[in-house]
């Protein structure tokens, strides 16, 4: 199974190389056909080549930890408690604690490793495909520029690693738990879904304070001004992640006991101007201004990339650590 | 003599059952024991009591004075066990489950084991998926042995293979247990295959010990009554089972009974007397014991 995970990781490596130099090629040939510079980028883009196999690979960027984590976890024990070998193992010279070790160990090491390889071979493969990902920003949660956007953060630095052991520990621990692989793999798949939504939507915005800008509106930028307010160019807010629109009281305004939230000013003031549009905009301000209320962007800015990535990755490596432990203590009371 | 296998008040509880219960039996040194008991009756549970692969629910099993506890190596390096589904990791190659028992095992007589498999004509470089069943319990029983263990437990060892090879198997696997002195507990399902080579015999129902004894003693206090059907009482005897036919009675008892007019008073075969037993269950007698080898006093000594 070992051989089979590292088989595929090296069969994407080289499709992903293979995509990235139909990239390249486009780009040599037609040099006329360049992408806008993108202001969140310092790069210049080359845009052409094949996107839609450059989505898929980073789809399967995205899946690759959780996918060699759980084949390879899932019937570690399960597997064995399966076809009864754990009662042949289990009567030699050893005891359970260190045949559950070893195993662990023997299949956790390479699977790190191949997995921190594979974090370099991305990290080299996005920018050149990057300007596929670096178009299209969606307001709110964007879609693929810079490294802290949770398309890139999950592919690089640490956390790839951290989420192979996770899902590994996950299925393991499952797999020894309810005695089944096909549970084992699928639970795991399932479990694992909906942490790393839970970390994304809930848990990583706020593991650090979120910097916030205000947006003015105008009749010229719209009710909730530019974006572009992201693109200033200054270092805190070059490739940023930005999280949410909103709202937020004045800096240094003394906010009464019993206020409504800023969100709650702020949707109040959007209804009862009769909604955001151009034409209502200098009520839409004031009625804000009235309420000591700025509306603006939230954004983890890009200096909390290696914080962001440390802090995450500890957390998945603790709950791997407790995952390990869940599965010691399974295999440690378990009737053969 | 010592007891190889020590067994108290041993039970393990099942979820709603219980798979073994209120066991105590002590196994000589040398001794070579059979279980006999139709299935769930209880016979893999205390294989796998006595190997630490299952935890007691209640009561403790040691083996040579040490109590076998689970997550403990103690009592591994001088256990062979034998499961009755006979795994092996079905992707490795004979050698290669040889070395698997190597590297597993302090002490590992790695000659014995090519040797075991040498003269069955299995090759190393076969995959173990690829063998037959009976090849497959070959090939564990070659692990088993490369142990050189002191108890040897093996649940229904010979299930899986032909008459001619059980009956090879048996004589080989005595033969060199008679010569290291090994103790054996095996479990079987026929008796006619037990009874040439053990010394005693425990039997198993509803998770009960029935009685345990040495063959010998088995054989010399059963006895067949033969008699009319009168339905009187028969006295100085503990009566294991009956059987009604048109006229006559037949007893199967422990105990020598007394001459009595009308009765024929014969001697039981082994089969007979295991019957008797199986065919009611809750009967329940403390037997004489089991038996060392060579020892000729009945009873524990």
């Amino acid at each position: 199974m070992l051989a089979v995970v590292l088989g595929l990781m090296g069969a994407l490596a080289v499709w992903m190389a293979f995509v990235a130099h139909t990239f390249h090629v486009a780009a040599v040939l037609d040099l006329e056909n360049r992408c806008p510079v993108t202001p969140y980028s310092t790069q210049r883009n080359l845009c052409s080549g094949d996107e839609t196999q450059a989505g898929i690979i980073q789809w399967l960027l995205l899946a690759l930890p959780c996918v060699a984590g759980v084949l390879l976890g899932g019937p570690l024990v399960a597997g064995e408690l399966h076809h009864s070998t754990n009662r042949l193992a289990w009567t030699q010279g050893i005891s359970r604690n260190r045949w559950y070790i070893t195993k662990w160990l023997l299949v956790a090491v390479p699977l790190a490793a191949a997995t921190a390889l594979f974090q370099l071979v991305a990290n080299w493969w996005r920018p050149n495909v990057n300007c596929v990902f670096g178009v299209g920003v969606v307001e709110g949660l964007g879609v693929g520029f810079g490294r802290l956007e949770p398309s890139s953060f999950a592919v690089t630095g640490i956390v790839p690693v951290a989420y192979a052991l996770f899902a590994l520990a996950l299925g393991v621990a499952l797999g020894a738990v309810v005695r089944r692989t096909p549970w084992a793999i699928a639970g795991t798949l399932v479990l694992y879904a909906g942490v790393a939504l839970m970390m994304v939507l809930l848990i990583r915005p706020n593991l650090l304070p979120q910097t916030f800008v205000p947006v003015t509106a105008s009749s010229s930028t719209g009710v909730f001004g530019s974006t572009q307010v992201l693109q200033s160019g200054s270092a805190d807010t070059n490739e940023p992640w930005l999280i949410t629109f909103g709202f937020r009281y004045q800096p240094g305004y003394p906010v009464p006991g019993g206020a409504p939230s800023a969100d709650a000013v702020g949707a109040d003031c959007t209804t009862t101007t009769t909604g955001p549009s151009i034409e209502n905009v200098t009520s839409y301000v004031t009625c804000l201004s009235d309420h000591h209320v700025q509306q603006g962007a939230f954004y983890q800015p890009a200096r909390h990339y290696w914080p962001l990535q440390w802090i995450e990755g500890g957390i998945y490596l603790l709950a791997s650590v407790v995952l390990f432990g869940v599965g010691l203590w399974s295999v440690r009371r378990w009737r053969a | 003599m010592n007891a190889a296998l020590e067994a108290v008040g041993l039970g393990r509880r099942y979820r709603t059952r219980w798979g073994l219960r209120d066991c105590t039996l002590s196994v000589p040194e040398g001794s070579i024991t059979g279980l006999v008991g139709p299935n769930g009756a209880g016979k893999s549970t205390l294989l796998r009591l006595a190997a630490g692969l299952s935890r007691p629910s209640a009561g403790t099993v040691s083996i040579f004075g040490q109590e076998v506890l689970p997550n403990s190596t103690r009592h591994l390096s001088r256990t062979g066990y034998l499961d009755q589904l006979h795994p092996l990791f079905a992707g490795f190659r004979v050698g290669e489950m040889l070395r698997f028992g190597h590297v597993l095992n302090e002490s590992w007589d790695d000659v014995a084991a090519h040797e075991w498999l040498d003269e069955r004509s299995i090759a190393m470089d076969q995959k173990v998926g690829k063998l037959s069943l009976g090849q497959q319990a070959q090939v564990a029983l070659a692990v088993c042995m490369g142990k050189r263990p002191d108890l040897l437990l093996l649940d229904e060892p010979v299930a899986s293979l032909d008459p001619l090879a059980r009956h090879q198997l048996l004589q080989t696997l005595m033969g060199t247990v008679a010569e290291r002195g090994t103790t054996v507990l095996m479990s079987s399902h026929i008796v006619s295959e037990l009874e040439p080579v053990c010394d005693n015999l425990v039997i198993l129902s509803a998770s009960r010990v029935q009685i345990a004894g040495s063959i010998e003693s088995l054989l010399a206090t059963h006895r067949l009554l033969i008699g009319p059907r009168s339905g009187e009482a028969v006295d100085d005897v503990t009566v294991i089972a009956t059987t009604d036919a048109a006229r006559q009675t037949t007893l199967l008892v422990r105990g020598t009974p007394p001459p009595r007019d009308g009765w024929l008073v014969l001697e039981p075969s082994l089969e007979e007397i295991v019957l008797a037993y199986l065919g009611n269950p809750h009967v329940q007698v403390v037997g004489d014991g089991l038996r060392a080898p060579g020892s000729t006093s009945g009873g524990p000594s």
